[in-house]
């Protein structure tokens, strides 16, 4: 009890510092943590939607930005294609199903996207439908039904009628023919789709007819082959002998490139964190280093009181032992305030807990921590025996 | 059972580095005595006092040392810590009190380390701190209830006080007091004195207390009934202390 007293009194001495190293600490403990968290999260949801399309194929554009667009929403929608491209390439043998999507037509600005239920499927998109029936799915119920991104769910009740606006046309605000009725919710994705209206695409076409536009674009297409081999075949087809010029993209590919940028990133991250947390855990060592000599005076007197020596090695040892241990609990709490405040603007950090995996980078501070704690105690044990 | 010699030194020679500091051909304290140990500093008073802690006992070239009945060159680690937090109470001249305890718990420490002293302290007067509060009125403090600040508030002759406060708790068999008044007014040296001896003849144990005061320059009177008187620079046959 006296050794747990004299521990809290000697670092009281210090408190300032002794703060100060904690703080630095809690913050690269917490660093690491939400570093982890946002890979982890990134990582898992590019597994997610690489697994279905073989092939994305849009007007010619940059390969990564019809990835980021297509996959995670981001950026701008690539330049059209005309619909009669997507009739033609779904119709090639080697192809499974092909999915068109058109993204610019808007509801009260937010962005209208149609497809089919195959692009709602690769995506994994689940959505709660309001009406005709309660289970969780994604089917349209009719060309004219409309599932709403989990952002706008507060804004719109089931069964409410969504006149749709083209970017190449005026407001079509007050023609009937032009509206979709709310059939649900998507679930959370944590990507910009949170925001968006989507629409069966041949509901969207049968209004643009209605409308009088005469322009059927789409901005791209995923592609599912029957056998993967044939991707190559597919690829230079599309890209060398077809009479429209195409940005063709492999988004295994595309996503493997920017996954290892990611990777690169984090590791940049990973190491300025577990600096700081090293250069923190160099603090409190110096600490205790420069506190030894003021207290050899009172280690011959506590063991003149009847000390033993790991009683003092062990009074060294607890007081950075304490201050990591509260650097790992205001770290803890840290990362989960960040986790929550950043997922109010990257939800996709919400979609996932972080893997006990990824605490090895904490473990291993940990462990330095302990390591260097342990030279002043084994140093201290050294300078006891001989009192 | 009580042993008859509390300390037996023969033929010691210790050295710190290149300078002998004690050549003592016998010294023998029997328990139960209480004896003043004079000398001029750096007579090596300090250095025989630590030798008898254990704390110089490896720079020993050769002699023996006996504590309690204790070998003190040969005794095993954990059995010194047992010896002095049972059976011994210490009072040294400088560095008395862990700077940022409070003074109670100085004065309460042997009793944190050693069950048999606590449990002494609490025989004596139902619980350890009051046994403190005890020592402490007699040391003539004025409110000894404030005993709560650092011991670093506290003036030097106050420490002082509390370091003899934490040598007589818990009732050692042995206390080595090394020049326990140093810092203190007359009236002071004669209440330290004074509770030193009386303490020791209550509970039967040998106190051996060294000063560099002469009664006959100093006037301290405090330093009448010891049992025997010992001149350090008859007992050191060494040159000159480091301390």
């Amino acid at each position: 009890m006296v050794i747990l007293k004299m521990m809290g009194t000697s670092l009281g001495q210090r408190a300032g510092r002794a703060t100060l190293s904690v703080l630095a600490l809690a913050f690269s403990f917490a660093l690491l943590l939400v570093i982890s968290h946002i890979h982890e999260a990134v990582r898992s949801y590019a597994r997610q939607v690489s697994s279905e399309a073989d092939l994305v194929i849009s007007a010619p554009t940059q390969p990564m930005h019809l990835v980021l667009y297509s996959l995670f929403g981001i950026g701008t929608p690539p330049p059209v294609l005309p619909w009669s491209v997507y009739e033609d390439i779904a119709a090639f043998a080697e192809v499974e199903w092909a999915a068109p999507v058109a993204a610019n037509e808007r509801h009260e600005g937010h962005t209208v996207t149609a497809s089919t239920g195959h692009y709602l499927d690769t995506l994994q998109l689940q959505a709660v439908n309001f009406i005709g029936r309660t289970e969780v799915g994604t089917t349209f119920r009719n060309e004219r039904s409309a599932f709403i991104g989990a952002d706008l769910g507060h804004l719109y009740h089931p069964g409410e009628v969504l006149p749709i606006a083209s970017e190449l046309s005026p407001s079509a605000d007050d023609v009937p023919d032009s509206s979709f009725i709310v059939q649900g919710v998507l679930v959370e994705t944590g990507t910009s789709l949170d925001k968006n209206i989507l629409v069966p695409i041949e509901g969207l076409r049968t209004i643009r007819r209605a409308q009088g536009i005469s322009s059927d674009v789409i901005n791209f297409m995923l592609i599912k082959l029957h056998d993967r081999g044939s991707l190559a075949g597919v690829q230079q087809r599309l890209q060398e002998a077809y009479p429209v010029p195409l940005a063709v993209v492999d988004p295994i590919i595309e996503l493997a490139r920017l996954g290892y940028y990611e990777r690169m990133l984090n590791k940049v991250f990973m190491a300025m964190s577990f600096i700081i947390g090293l250069l923190s855990l160099l603090m409190i060592f110096f600490n205790l280093a420069a506190a030894f000599t003021e207290r050899r005076d009172e280690v011959e007197l506590l063991r003149m009181v009847g000390a033993r020596p790991w009683q003092l090695a062990g009074l060294t040892l607890a007081e950075p032992l304490l201050q990591m241990v509260l650097a790992l609990f205001s770290g803890s709490v840290l990362y989960k305030l960040c986790t929550l405040f950043l997922g109010r603007w990257i939800p996709l950090v919400n979609r996932i807990d972080l893997p006990v995996e990824q605490l090895f980078w904490l473990l291993l501070l940990f462990l330095l921590g302990f390591g260097l704690a342990c030279l002043p105690a084994w140093r201290m044990y050294g300078v006891s025996k001989k009192t | 059972m009580v042993p008859s010699q509390a300390v037996a030194v023969h033929d010691l020679a210790q050295r710190m580095g290149a300078s002998e500091v004690l050549r003592i051909s016998e010294l023998v304290v029997n328990s139960g005595e209480i004896i003043c140990i004079r000398g001029r500093n750096g007579s090596g008073k300090t250095a025989l006092l630590r030798l008898l802690m254990g704390l110089s006992r490896h720079d020993c070239l050769s002699g023996e040392v006996s504590v309690l009945e204790q070998d003190i060159r040969r005794i095993g680690l954990s059995d010194l810590a047992r010896l002095r937090a049972d059976a011994i109470g210490f009072v040294f001249q400088h560095f008395p009190l862990v700077p940022h305890l409070s003074a109670v718990d100085n004065i309460l420490l042997p009793c944190y380390f050693s069950a048999r002293r606590k449990s002494e302290a609490q025989k004596r007067a139902q619980s350890v701190a009051n046994d403190a509060f005890r020592l402490i009125r007699k040391l003539s403090l004025q409110d000894p209830s404030r005993l709560a600040k650092k011991a670093s508030e506290y003036s030097a002759g106050q420490q002082q006080r509390f370091a003899i406060a934490r040598a007589l708790i818990g009732k050692p068999s042995l206390v080595l007091a090394d020049e326990p008044a140093s810092a203190m007014d007359s009236h002071g040296k004669r209440a330290v004195y004074q509770l030193l001896q009386e303490e020791c003849r209550a509970t039967g144990a040998t106190l051996i207390c060294t000063t560099h005061d002469d009664p006959a320059i100093d006037g301290v009177n405090g330093l009448d009934g010891f049992d025997r008187y010992l001149d350090m620079g008859d007992l050191n046959q060494a040159g000159v202390s480091p301390w």
